[in-house]
């Protein structure tokens, strides 16, 4: 089974989609999440320039003209965090999607073929989880640090990175929420009634799975922001003068304790609120909440 | 017998699990692209020099005869060394192992002091102030980046109300002599109240961080459980019963939630052992969170390696003692592996 009829066969699972859609449009999280989205979208072309130098006085507090101050750039940090959004969500959403469109599928095979191929996935994520998700990605940030200087490949592979270390979580996720639909009655009576593999896993397996799935994603969006953002926290991600939520708390932090606390407050702040609404959001899809 | 069995079944396990783990820090810091060799002596260094520092770092040579001579130097002890510190990384990482060892131990016994009472009292009375209140700090726990959170409290308690000390290391006194490496129980060993309550005080900011940070997800597992168990039929039939709500709970409810709770509490130590990276920069601890971060500023691979060995060797020792402990306390896992 190749990975693009599987991608075919999860877009047709759409049928039970529709229910999860209502069930996800109705949280009140939900239009916290579509308001950011939209700043993200949107945003940037209404606010100063981020990288533009002495916007105003370097390190003014919070005022009328810079809602959030500025840094000692003179940078203005509204701005700034404005536009980090757009960063932030970018690379969270990419990782996210990226682990799951490998994850999922190879979840999902390895819990209806089980046999070696299952035991070998499993081992194989089990050593990979092993490895506390940041410090891996630490690992393998610094190897390429020296090598990967253009901005734009970075982020490319900050998001393939934090993409990476995500996968496991998804295979053994979807496996374990395949695996008693696998062995249920139900799909038995298909098998029974000469169904094949992948039209079991269409019409049987993925829509009861979806919600799961759907609920990590969430989580996972969530979970790639907070990596990225403690990866520049460490100087290892976005380097500045490049707007990222954790750089400009990294950027902030020794202003902090001395008074300055505007720098690294408010970036820190956007981190937060982005991060719980993506996890309310995935309780709200899961627990129904 | 079957103990036995079990215990060396979970430690083969653990062989082919770390296998993958050195196979994998191994593939990441010395089989990506570029050569390494050419990063060590810089921009300016000939071609000469750049292959002689490569047939003398092995680099030249295939795949496998690589792999197999790092494996060798594992087996050996030899976790290389290091160019900025110019120690071997074990030497290093030995002396900042404590301080991280202490800070993980004492946020873990927070957390769950805080998580798993707060979680048992909320999951007993619903719509109730502990219930919210148990909502509100598992989801601000799980969502705050921890290294914001640790200089938030720094900003209240060290900037603005000047009760806490300086974030400057484990302690700004005199240091005990080494008898477990636990600053605060060696002081009290010495008998030396002073440099006691200076390691304690250093301790509780980054612990607190920690506590909260870790404590979300143990607060969530142990309502979780702890409502289910609380709906389960043996407990209904001790209330039927007439048994007291109070001997109910202590003698039949929390016994069945210590075990899923102990599981996430042993899995939050693992990740402590290795994770207290973030914390330990933004107080500057000097644990092997900070001296991975400071060798990772000088591009020196051997720390980072041996760091994060060590941190996946712990977590997974961690969670092996737990899963055997769990098959002698819990006669069910025996049916069931």
């Amino acid at each position: 089974m190749s990975a693009a009829t599987l991608l075919r066969v999860l877009a047709r699972a759409g049928g039970s989609s529709a229910r999860l859609g209502r069930r996800i449009a109705c949280a009140p999280s939900f239009l916290v999440l579509a308001v950011i989205i939209l700043v993200a979208l949107i945003g940037p072309e209404f606010v100063r320039d981020p990288e533009g130098l002495n916007a105003g006085p370097s390190l003014s507090p919070p005022s009328g003209d810079f809602w959030f101050g500025t840094d000692k750039f003179g940078f203005d940090i509204f701005a700034r965090v404005i536009h980090a959004a757009r960063l932030d969500l970018t690379v969270g959403f990419s990782a996210a999607a990226i682990a799951v469109i490998i994850g999922m599928p190879l979840g999902a095979l390895a819990a209806m073929r089980g046999g070696k191929f299952d035991s070998l996935l499993l081992r194989v994520s089990e050593s990979l989880q092993a490895f506390p998700t940041l410090l891996l990605a630490m690992g393998i940030v610094a190897a390429l640090d020296t090598r990967v200087v253009a901005l734009g490949m970075r982020i490319v592979f900050l998001i393939l990175i934090i993409a990476l270390v995500n996968i496991p979580v998804y295979l053994r996720l979807t496996r374990s929420a395949v695996l008693p639909i696998v062995n249920s009655d139900f799909v038995l009576a298909s098998r029974c009634a000469g169904k094949r593999d992948l039209s079991i896993l269409r019409r049987r397996v993925i829509p009861n799975v979806l919600q799961v799935v759907f609920a990590q994603f969430s989580v996972n969006v969530a979970w790639a922001i907070q990596i990225l953002a403690a990866l520049s926290f460490i100087g290892l991600g976005v380097p500045l003068p490049t707007a990222e939520w954790g750089a400009m708390v990294r950027d902030g932090a020794s202003y902090t304790i001395y008074g300055q606390w505007w720098v690294a407050v408010f970036p820190g702040l956007a981190i937060l609120v982005t991060v719980l609404t993506l996890n309310l959001m995935a309780d709200r899809v899961r627990y129904g909440k | 017998m079957a103990l036995l069995a079990y215990v060396a079944r979970r430690l083969a396990y653990l062989l082919v699990a770390l296998f993958g783990v050195t196979f994998i820090t191994f593939l990441v810091t010395r089989r990506l692209p570029g050569n390494p060799a050419a990063l060590i002596v810089g921009v300016l260094a000939d071609q000469s020099t750049i292959d002689a520092v490569t047939e003398r770092l092995g680099l030249n040579e295939p795949f496998w005869s690589q792999y197999y001579k790092y494996m060798g130097q594992l087996f050996s002890g030899d976790l290389g060394e290091s160019w900025f510190t110019s120690n071997p990384v074990t030497t290093d990482i030995g002396n900042r192992w404590p301080a991280t060892v202490e800070l993980a131990s004492y946020a873990l016994a927070l957390a769950v002091l805080w998580a798993v009472s707060l979680g048992v009292i909320s999951a007993l009375r619903r719509r109730s102030l502990s219930n919210r209140l148990a909502d509100a700090l598992s989801g601000l726990g799980v969502s705050v980046p921890e290294f914001w959170l640790g200089l938030i409290l720094l900003l209240a308690f060290f900037g603005t109300w000047k009760i806490a000390p300086a974030p400057l290391g484990r302690t700004l006194g005199e240091i005990p002599p080494d008898v477990t490496g636990f600053y605060t129980i060696d002081a009290l060993i010495a008998g030396d109240w002073g440099a006691f309550r200076s390691a304690a005080a250093q301790l509780i900011l980054p612990t607190v961080t920690l506590a909260i940070v870790i404590g979300a997800p143990l607060l969530r597992i142990t309502r979780g459980f702890m409502r289910e168990t609380m709906e389960t039929g043996h407990i209904r039939f001790a209330r039927a019963l007439g048994i007291p709500r109070r001997s109910i709970v202590l003698r039949h409810a929390i016994p069945n939630v210590l075990l899923p709770v102990s599981t996430m509490g042993a899995m939050m130590y693992g990740y402590l052992l290795g994770g207290t990276v973030l914390v330990e920069v933004v107080f500057a601890w000097p644990g092997i969170g900070s001296y991975a971060v400071k060798a990772i500023e000088h591009s020196d691979f051997a720390p980072v390696q041996g760091v994060v060995l060590l941190s996946a060797l712990s977590y997974l020792i961690v969670y092996l003692t737990m899963d055997i402990l769990h098959f002698v306390v819990d006669p069910r896992t025996r049916t069931h592996s």
